[in-house]
Formats: C-alpha cells, structure tokens, sequence
C-alpha cells in the first residue's frame, strides 16, 4: 500500500473550499474529484507498507469496537511514524483523501446517503473539517481526524493500555483522557493504565464519568499542591484507585454461565 | 503547563510575580543552541539558581532540586528534566516535538519536609512554618513559549513560512489567511495554475514575491501595526522577528515606527529591484 500526503497548498485549496466541495465528500464513490479540484496530483508518496486492512464497517461491530480495532491495527502498521510526523496535518488529510477516502467515507455511513435533501451544510462542513482534516485545539485535533485518532490513541496508550481501556465508550473514553495535558507525562501516563488495568483484572467495568473522570479530577487537585510529573507512576495509579475505592466503588461484572446455570 | 501568577499557594513561593518573599529571587535562564545536534536533538542549556539560603540549604541537604519541565501539546510531549545543580543541558529529540514548547523552570522538594521557614518572607507569613510535600514547588518561573520554526532559512524558499492554495473560482481576488503556522494565500484557480506553472522558475520567482508576497506582508504588517500581540505566538511572527533579530534590529519597535510598506520591503531585502532586474534580464536576451 502507497501511503501519500497531501502537498500543503492542496491541502489549503482542499479544506478553504469545503463550502463548494462538500457534496463530493457525501457523494462521490472514489477520490477522482481531488485531483479535478487542486488542478494537479495533489498527492506526495511517503512509504510503501504492506497491505493492512481496518475493521469491517459491515460486520455488526459497534463503534466502539470499531474503534478499539482500528488503534491497534493502524497503529500496528504506522508505528514508524514520529509524533512530529503523526502531528502533521498534511498525512492525515492524504491518508482520508487517498488510500482510505472509501473508508473514511463509509465510516461516516456517506455511502447510505441517496439525496442531499435534508443535509445541513454547515453542520455537514464542520464535521468533514474535523473528520477529513484537523481542527480544534492542539491535542483535540490529533483526536478528531478519523484515522489520526487510532494512531494516537495506539500511542498513547500502547496494546496493554487499549486493553485495559477496552472498547465500550472507547471514544468518548479516549477523548476525556488523551485530551489531558498530564497524559503527555510516560509516568503519568503508565499511572493510568496501571489504574484502568487494577480494575480490569478485577472484572470491573469502570464508568466514564463516575470513575474515571472523577479519578482525573482528583488528580489534578492533587496536581495542584505539586508537580504531579513528580509522581511515580505507581503513585499515580494509588491515588486514582483509592479515590474510586473510596468515593463510588464499581461493582463486580456479574457474568452467567449458560453451562453450569450459575453465576460466576 | 504555565504557572500563572494569580494561582494560589498555601504556603509562600518564589517568583518573579510574586510577593511572597521581600527580597530574595529566583534566576532561570534557559538557552536553546540554534541548530539541533547531531542526533537531531534540541539542546537546552539551563542555568538556575536563588540566593534564598533557606532553599539553597534544602539543595544541599537533598530535600529538594532543581527541574525543567518541557511541554509540546502538539504532539502530547510533557517531560521533566531534574538537577541537584542547577547548571545542567537537556536534550529533547526533534522527532518528538512540534509547533510550541512550554518551558518552566522550578525549584521542588524531593522528599516531605516539616516546619518550612524563611526569614525573608512577606509580614503575612510572620510567625508561620509549613509542612510541605514531595513535589511541592518552592520556586518557578515560566518562559517565553518557544515557536519551532521548521525551515530557518525563510526568504530563499518563499514556501517556508507562506503557503499559496487554488480558490475554485476565477476571476476573484486573491485573499490571505493567518493561521498559527503560516501566512496563506488563496488566488483564484486560473491565477493559481498560472502561478503553479512558473513558481518554480528562478528567473521568475522574484518577480512572482514581488507581485504577490509583496503586497501580502504589506497588509500583514498593516494588521500588526494595529495589534502585534495576538499573533505573538504564530510561527510566522517569530519567524518574522528573527528576520530582523539577525539585523541586530528589534523587530517591535520597527512595528511601532516604520510604516507597513517599508517594512514589507526591508523583510523581503527589496523585492521591486529584483524583479525588474530581473524582468530587464527576460527582455533583453528575447531581443537579443
């Protein structure tokens, strides 16, 4: 597979027209248009990696495991991208404008769509802003491009921290999460898997803002009598679990085995 | 992260901001070498120190130490970078790190201590002594955001810090856009593939900066005449001021005194002679 960026004034002509361009995105089977519209190849090859292919989108899979899927597979293929690279604004918007335009499309069930009658255009443009290109914040705009998200939440969190993560809610998990600035911090980082990973190994399901949001928050307070970079990341993972321990104790997955007609 | 000067502490701590302590101060320089070194690193030489003996005991002692803590949002970068002395080099890999980094220089204990005191401190601490934690900060200072330009020589490659786009219509002005990296321009898409078609020719470069980069940084200038600071932390605008700042000439204070169209033409080293220097040079070897 030809991985190509897009050259970044194609990417200016591109995302400075969206408002004439639009209906392509929701209409148009193959990327054919790209090239009529930035009037050359607006495509650079970067590297050629072997084939992979992201989640089936027409397998029943929830979003959330999509989702979960896709971070260990893109980020499996595209480990050999820097962060200074996997930052750039111009891979992303090739990636979504190139190899996986049919993906990226149907991820956002383009494809179903028959008419463009009832298709809010200003909605439908900030949304292709985020989802084709980057926009937001710093941090925010690495998690809101379709196929960037999967690689930095690969990153971030490495196979161990996905799984501790774990797919339900994967995104709005990932999101609230990464989008801190401690998570930038290995040891602070590491903290946190090893307190999703605690409960993990215990069967319990953590909620998003009963636990794990709360347990953020009280690590900031902490964060703000010291510098929380000091923390080991054992210290980390302590405060955040007796935190929840203390404060909403998860209940216990309750499982039934349909073999012994009993619960685990 | 930045510290800001309003945030409450419980306990007394010393900054440039800050009352806390009546006459004793932290001194923080952190000096980036100019080019990376040869592992691509971006090398820092920190140098900080106070003159507080009662922190400069802890020092010593090994309650506490000195660190740097280096940010980049861009790319979820956030390091520490700790010392007992407070001369010493950090070394961050460029592959790292892009756009921003938020430096901030801190003093902080290494381990809890009990009954902290100073005699330096401001009345309202009189009489008071203060346990305080691992981690906690007794000095800081935050530094200028540093700007990560990517390309250092900016005028020979016009592209380096101004990016030219195809509008789809025709026959529409050509407009610009300052975004936190780069100065855009959008022509119109017939103006634009004429450009595309001789951009790339030497002979006609300068006369291209001159027709259309020229009058772009004039209106720039024009708009930072009016307010510089909200583009401060914009890769172009340091971009800008190195410009000058390599002229030994500063960069704010010309905004204030020089008119934009002077300005324009100083930055881009006096594009209207290079252009009709050039042009000359077309016309006479079609007659000749």
């Amino acid at each position: 597979m030809e991985l190509c960026y897009l050259k970044g004034d194609a990417l200016d002509t591109l995302k400075g027209s969206l408002d004439k361009t639009f209906d392509k995105y929701l209409t148009q089977r193959d990327n054919s248009w790209v090239i009529e519209v930035c009037g050359e190849n607006p495509f650079v090859t970067f590297r050629d990696v072997p084939d992979f292919e992201l989640a089936p989108l027409d397998a029943g899979l929830d979003v959330g495991e999509i989702d979960f899927r896709n971070s260990k597979i893109l980020y499996k293929h595209l480990s050999f991208l820097t962060p200074r690279q996997a930052a750039d604004e111009r891979f992303w918007a090739g990636f979504c404008h190139g190899a996986f335009y049919d993906y990226v499309r149907r991820r956002w069930g383009y494809d179903k769509i028959d008419n463009l009658r009832g298709v809010n255009k200003d909605e439908t443009i900030d949304k292709l802003r985020n989802r084709f290109f980057f926009d937001g914040g710093s941090r925010e705009k690495l998690l809101t491009n379709t196929l960037s998200k999967y690689w930095w939440a690969g990153y971030v969190f490495s196979d161990a921290g996905l799984d501790a993560l774990g797919s339900t809610d994967f995104y709005s998990k990932l999101f609230s999460i990464a989008s801190r600035s401690f998570i930038g911090n290995e040891n602070l980082r590491n903290g946190f898997v090893k307190f999703l990973k605690h409960f993990k190994d215990r069967g319990i399901t953590l909620n998003r803002e009963k636990h794990i949001q709360a347990a953020m928050i009280e690590l900031n307070q902490v964060g703000g009598a010291v510098i929380l970079d000091c923390l080991s990341a054992d210290e980390v993972a302590e405060i955040m679990i007796a935190y929840v321990e203390k404060n909403s104790p998860p209940k216990k997955n309750v499982v039934f085995d349909t073999r012994t007609a009993k619960i685990k | 992260m930045k510290i800001k000067d309003q945030r409450l502490f419980t306990y007394p701590v010393l900054a440039n901001g800050r009352d806390d302590y009546k006459t004793c101060k932290f001194f923080a320089k952190a000096t980036p070498h100019t080019t990376a070194d040869a592992a691509g690193n971006l090398v820092f030489d920190v140098d900080l120190s106070t003159d507080c003996a009662e922190i400069n005991r802890l020092i010593i002692n090994g309650d506490a130490e000195y660190l740097f803590h280096v940010e980049c949002p861009t790319t979820i970068y956030r390091k520490i970078f700790t010392n007992a002395v407070g001369k010493f080099s950090c070394k961050i890999p460029l592959s790292l790190v892009k756009d921003t980094l938020y430096l901030v220089a801190f003093i902080v204990l290494r381990r809890d201590v009990k009954n902290f005191f100073c005699a330096d401190w401001n009345d309202d601490f009189d009489g008071l002594k203060f346990d305080l934690q691992r981690g906690s900060i007794l000095a800081y200072k935050n530094f200028e955001t540093l700007t990560l330009v990517e390309d250092p020589n900016l005028f020979k490659n016009v592209g380096s810090i101004f990016s030219i786009y195809r509008k789809l219509a025709d026959d529409v002005p050509f407009e610009i856009n300052l975004t936190t990296q780069k100065i855009k321009i959008g022509l119109n898409a017939k103006d634009y593939d004429l450009y595309r078609r001789y951009y790339a020719n030497p002979t006609l470069q300068p006369i291209l900066n001159a027709m259309i980069i020229l009058p772009a940084l004039v209106s720039i200038f024009a708009e930072l005449k009016q307010d510089a600071q909200e583009h401060e932390s914009d890769a172009w605008f340091s971009a800008l001021k190195a410009v000058y700042g390599r002229q030994k000439l500063d960069f704010n204070k010309l905004l204030a005194e020089e008119d934009s169209l002077t300005l324009a033409q100083e930055v881009m080293g006096l594009p209207i002679t290079g252009a009709l220097q050039n042009i000359a040079q077309i016309v006479d070897t079609e007659d000749s």
